[in-house]
């Protein structure tokens, strides 16, 4: 009896160390952008948006930006000033391709722990830059840019600039934590 | 015992408490303040992921001083007792002489050199383009005068000549500096806001248009006409000192039939003027101009001179247009804080030859966006 007791101690220990012992989440940061695009998506046809202007997935008037890309694009260094191609294993953001509207997300893998200090570093710069533009200008979008959020997960970094920004955190925390 | 004077004041004191509570909960929420030309803070969402994050509390002290009752009265209070202790800058504008809010201009950093090589790299890349740079000087510049005693603002005349030194000699550098400078005494500039007038840029367009080799107008061939009187601007909100008179603002159009199709690209609409008047009813009156700040659109007019140019520019660009487009058949305007795409694609594609950077001083020297034109 005895034994049996203690056989299911150590069984229920190991389980309970194996969900203690917190798996690096490993997500392709394009499937968290994805949901993310979904989630906008779904907030412009709220807003009025007619259906037929989203063709094959894309988002009309919003740029998709790859940090990886080969191409020297001059966007793509305006955009993460601080952003270096080395220290990212995947990067997307999402910018307005003409809209005079502050909305911005992006979305960073770091390519290993010590650079996600660094890529932090970016993104607050990009914020700051922000500030710069909309401070002065509409105070609508300006709030937005006040209500940003820059969060770190892991190797994973996400920043929003948003209308309503939790609901985009929320997507980003589901994938990392559940998975 | 308690003395009975003692008895009133702490009456008084936990009715004062009390009342403002009572009051602060019943008086509805506004989303705006007109005065400080910003949103105000909303009552934040209860979530337990919001308040382990410290995020809801944040939100929650923000609303409570956003929404407390007669803000508005407060911050008067506040201006009145600087007032009374003779301060003289506030958010970084000086109180000047004669109602005059001037910015602080601090020195510029790396981003001007920044600035300065991408334009001698687009001109260097684009060899079939005229390029010329009009950096207009901001009013803390032009009336320093005004500035109160020991208000010392870096000195924008040194910004523009190391813009003027480092610039390849194939780009024209329109310095305008001692023709706004000599025409201090005429309201080139708005008191309350960071822009200039249209009367400031007419003078700006005329030389312009001289090294252009293009004949000015003369400034009797436009009608003017006072839009506005009751025009606060971005400095009165930053500078929360309420005893200041309001602008005016004055439009000029010219007496010659000259019609104008203006296309903003990015919300896809046409027009037919230069001045928006509809936004005469609200809190930023200087989007009469051109509608405020659009990432492009494009002004095509009935002068039949073939003559296109593309001008990148900030807001101070906006008065200085209407005058501009009396000579070109169309006119191409960039907005490089918003407009993300290829901008040397966009000038091949619509064959233009000349090229006109606008900006104010200050806004010139930490944009950080011309960089996409490299």
């Amino acid at each position: 009896m005895k034994k049996i007791i203690s056989l299911a101690f150590v069984v229920l220990t190991l389980f309970v160390f194996s969900g203690c012992s917190k798996q690096e989440p490993n997500v392709a940061v394009n499937d968290i952008m994805e949901d993310i695009k979904n989630q906008i998506a779904k907030d412009m046809k709220a807003a009025g948006v007619p259906e037929d202007s989203f063709k094959d997935g894309k988002l009309p008037g919003i740029l998709q930006i790859d940090f990886t890309s080969e191409e020297s694009d001059p966007m793509i260094e305006n955009m993460l000033e601080l952003l270096n191609k080395e220290d990212i294993e995947q990067g997307i953001g999402l910018v307005q391709m003409m809209n005079v509207k502050s909305d911005q997300i992006f979305v960073l893998k770091a390519a290993d722990e010590s650079k996600v200090s660094i890529l932090k570093e970016a993104l607050e710069k990009q914020k700051e830059k922000q500030e710069q533009i909309w401070s002065t200008y509409l105070p609508d979008q300006y709030e937005k840019v006040k209500n940003n959020i820059i969060k770190v997960n892991g190797k994973y970094l996400i920043y929003i600039t948003y209308d309503n920004p939790e609901k985009i955190e929320e997507i980003f925390d589901n994938f990392l934590n559940e998975k | 015992m308690l003395k009975s004077s003692n008895k009133i004041i702490i009456s008084i004191f936990i009715l004062f408490l009390l009342s403002i509570n009572i009051v602060n909960m019943y008086i509805p929420d506004r989303r705006f303040s007109q005065l400080e030309n910003r949103m105000l803070a909303q009552k934040p969402k209860l979530s337990i992921k919001n308040l382990i994050s410290g995020r809801f509390t944040k939100k929650f002290e923000e609303y409570v001083t956003d929404q407390f009752p007669f803000r508005d009265f407060w911050g008067g209070i506040k201006s009145d007792v600087e007032r009374l202790t003779l301060k003289t800058i506030n958010n970084g504008i000086f109180f000047g002489k004669d109602g005059y809010l001037l910015e602080d201009y601090k020195k510029p950093d790396k981003q001007l050199i920044e600035n300065i090589k991408i334009i001698n790299d687009f001109a260097n890349r684009l060899p079939n383009i005229s390029v010329h740079l009009l950096l207009v000087p901001n009013s803390v510049k032009i009336y320093e005068d005004k500035l109160p005693l020991f208000a010392s603002p870096y000195d924008q005349l040194k910004t523009m000549e190391k813009v003027k030194e480092g610039l390849n000699p194939n780009i024209d550098f329109v310095d305008v500096y001692d023709t706004l400078k000599n025409r201090n005494d005429e309201y080139i500039y708005f008191k309350t806001d960071h822009h200039w007038t249209m009367r400031g840029a007419y003078y700006a367009y005329k030389q312009f248009a001289e090294t252009m080799g293009i004949k000015p107008y003369d400034i009797e061939d436009f009608t003017s006409q006072i839009v506005s009187n009751t025009f606060y601007g971005t400095f009165y909100s930053k500078a929360n000192n309420r005893h200041l008179s309001p602008d005016a603002i004055e439009i000029f159009r010219p007496k010659s039939d000259i019609t104008y199709k203006i296309y903003y690209a990015d919300e896809d609409r046409y027009s037919n003027t230069l001045y928006e008047l509809r936004h005469l009813d609200k809190k930023d009156k200087y989007s009469v101009f051109l509608d405020g700040n659009h990432s492009l659109m494009t002004i095509k007019t009935n002068i039949k001179n073939n003559k296109k140019i593309v001008i990148f520019k900030d807001s101070y660009s906006h008065c200085f247009i209407p005058f501009l487009a009396n000579h070109y058949e169309e006119i191409h305007v960039m907005d490089l804080r918003y407009y993300k795409l290829d901008a040397h694609k966009y000038i091949k594609e619509h064959d233009i030859k000349e090229a006109l950077f606008l900006y104010s001083v200050s806004s010139f020297d930490t944009d950080g966006n011309i960089n996409l034109l490299r």
